[in-house]
């Protein structure tokens, strides 16, 4: 009976313990002006209900998403998916613009589409399109960082992301990727650094999160994509 | 009776959530399904075994699964802060709980681990 109730004291104390010096310790290693401003629905003028923002002088969209810290820990293929699409729990960055309103608004900024992905050459392609500089910015932040910064590359290679276009193909599917981080026949815009299955068949690189940069699970934040000139 | 399915509950929380994290290793299977849904499973397979009597679990082998997931959680994401995160969130996909703040779902995850402690702590009738 003894070493029962010692094993219990042992598993719950050392269990909530961990959970507790977890929590403390994410705490500690987030800016202090981040933890003030998950509960903020929104980015600037981003919200729910506006979440994309065309700019055409500046070349610039800017959709609005929240950071899903899951995958601070674990990897993933997506940097930002529609929270509705089948993929929307799947990213770094849980998007609230669709596939179909983010491919309009690179297409208002100029941008022009590859569309040289299909679902048969997938593994053997690089997505090509107009390039894009993507960056993400948060209520707080002292300011905006790129993607590389945002998202870590297991390889250290830059993440160089095109317009791939595949708007008929993303209707279908409804997945609602919006960036793939390896090259996508159905995400709107994906990394032409990789080719697809890079991260699932091959396993040559793994992407995650970047904790230490990345506001906590939950944020909002405003994602801008600038067309390369 | 409450406290045996209460009990095996708990249980079934402690394996689904060894399941999802042995599941999720596969970036192939994490990015196509709900890996955190095995959570819910063994979870509904617990109410299950807790209406069948004559299944019984020794209380040491219920503690020893809680050590090993603990284990099992630090071992595979090799970073304390992780169990302020992965537990919380592998929770509110299991049972669409999307709404719930990091925060709430934690609160809520303590609180079951507390409740399911001193649940396999109490000597129920036989």
């Amino acid at each position: 009976m003894k070493k029962i109730k010692a094993l219990f004291l042992l598993s719950m104390l050392s269990m909530s313990m961990l959970m507790i010096v977890g929590c403390s310790k994410t705490e500690a290693e987030k800016p202090a002006e981040t933890t003030e401003t998950e509960k903020v629905e929104g980015v600037g003028d981003l919200t729910k209900e506006n979440p994309i923002q065309v700019n055409k002088e500046e070349g610039t969209v800017t959709f609005l998403a929240q950071v899903n810290g899951k995958y601070f820990y674990e990897p993933t293929r997506h940097a930002a998916v529609f929270a509705d699409g089948s993929n929307g729990e799947k990213a770094v960055f849980r998007g609230f613009v669709n596939h179909e309103d983010l491919y309009n608004g690179l297409i208002e900024i100029g941008a022009k589409a590859g569309e040289n992905m299909t679902l048969d050459n997938k593994e053997t392609t690089n997505v090509q399109g107009d390039a894009f500089d993507v960056s993400v910015n948060w209520t707080g932040a002292e300011k905006a960082v790129t993607i590389d910064e945002a998202i870590k590359d297991s390889n250290g290679t830059p993440i160089d992301i095109r317009f791939g276009g595949n708007l008929k193909t993303a209707m279908d599917k409804k997945t609602g990727c919006l960036i793939c981080l390896d090259s996508c026949p159905v995400g709107i815009t994906s990394n032409a650094s990789y080719t697809y299955g890079s991260v699932e068949k091959t396993k040559t690189v793994e992407f995650m999160g970047n904790k230490d940069i990345l506001p906590e699970d939950g944020t909002y934040v405003a994602v801008t994509m600038k067309l390369k000139k | 009776m409450a406290i045996r399915v209460g009990k095996f509950i708990f249980w079934g929380l402690i394996w689904g959530y060894m399941i999802a994290l042995f599941l999720s290793r596969s970036t192939w299977l994490e990015m196509r399904f709900n890996t955190s849904l095995s959570i819910l499973a063994m979870t509904l397979l617990g109410v299950v075994i807790g209406f069948i009597k004559n299944i019984n679990v020794k209380k040491r082998w219920f503690f020893i699964s809680e050590i090993l997931l603990i284990m099992l959680l630090i071992a595979t994401y090799k970073d304390f802060s992780a169990l302020a995160v992965i537990p919380a969130i592998k929770f509110k996909e299991a049972f669409f709980l999307n709404f719930l703040s990091l925060f709430q779902a934690n609160i809520v995850v303590i609180l079951l681990l507390i409740v399911g402690n001193i649940l396999w702590c109490i000597k129920s009738k036989k």
